[in-house]
């Protein structure tokens, strides 16, 4: 999994949105605040990542049970899939 | 319509613009052809300008600038939330304390720690603007409402509601100096939103909290 090209990530008083530049900005409407561990997934995905090594580097950095976490990881990238930002 | 603006003794120019007949055309299927030539000419030539403002730490917002006693204020909204009005209703309260630095599309920019609001030819259909400029001392963010309620916002609630308020720049470089603005902008000026009536009380409210003076 990977976050599509041209996407930028920009913060104000601390806060991180992930905004679509060049023709990305055509294709997705809008900007994505990043809160919490979101910043941190984004951070990730960026780079191409599998599910299972997203999942384990969440449960090294966090304090949370694998199961939660893969369940909830699980819901993220599925909403930025239906939102049309990662690349297959 | 640029002659207050006009100074001589500039030898290189910071933005060079200028508009193609192709342009120019595609602007007047987009307004209508109720809008002329000019005004459609005028509209390119400052989105161009404002296309390069963030290389300046500048940015232009929708919105309306004015100065009371010397100090800058600014008014946020969507469209008909009741920016001009709401001008209006300070012009009124305040008369010659106040002037009207741009009531449509003022340059902000940021510089010394500070955020400047600029007037510029380019207003709106009540051709209110003039060649000054402002420190800004806070923004108010208008929503029309049955009660008349201004409180302060944060910076990340402000930033928020402002990211709203501007075109993000298409190319990478200028959405990342634009952002780089508005981070400057919500540290550096306090930020009110005010729900309001339209009415001379709202005008007092926004003036009084947001100056600590009176009217």
């Amino acid at each position: 999994m990977k976050i599509k090209n041209e996407f930028i990530v920009s913060s104000i008083s601390g806060v991180n949105y992930a905004v679509p530049v060049g023709e990305r900005s055509t294709e997705f409407k809008g900007m994505i605040k990043l809160i919490g561990i979101g910043e941190f997934l984004w951070k990730k995905l960026e780079g191409g990542i599998e599910m299972d090594a997203l999942v384990d580097s969440v449960t090294e950095n966090y304090d949370i049970d694998r199961a939660t976490a893969e369940r909830d990881v699980k819901a993220f990238c599925a909403k930025l899939s239906e939102a049309g930002v990662l690349a297959d | 319509m640029c002659a207050e603006y006009m100074i001589s003794d500039c030898d290189l120019p910071d933005i060079t613009v200028s508009v193609s007949e192709k342009e120019l055309l595609d602007e007047l299927l987009l307004c209508g052809e109720s809008f002329g030539r000019g005004y459609c000419e005028s509209v390119c030539i400052y989105r161009k300008i404002c296309a390069q403002l963030p290389s300046f730490d500048s940015v232009m917002f929708h919105s309306s600038a004015v100065s009371v006693d010397g100090r800058g204020y600014a008014f946020f909204g969507r469209s008909g939330a009741g920016k001009s009005t709401h001008t209006m209703l300070w012009t009124r309260l305040l008369s010659d304390r106040m002037t009207v630095i741009n009531g449509d599309k003022p340059i902000y920019t940021a510089r010394d720690g500070k955020i400047i609001a600029y007037g510029s030819p380019w207003c709106g259909k009540e051709g209110l603007h003039t060649n000054k400029s402002a420190e800004l001392s806070a923004i108010c963010l208008i929503k029309k409402s049955e009660k008349n309620r201004i409180r302060r916002l944060s910076p990340s609630e402000a930033a928020e509601l402002v990211i709203d308020q501007v075109i993000i720049p298409k190319d990478a470089r200028n959405a990342v100096l634009t952002f780089g603005f508005l981070d400057k902008l919500v540290k550096t000026v306090a930020v009110y939103e005010l729900e309001c009536d339209i009415s001379e009380e709202a005008a007092r409210l926004s003036f009084e909290t947001m100056s600590g003076g009176t009217v």
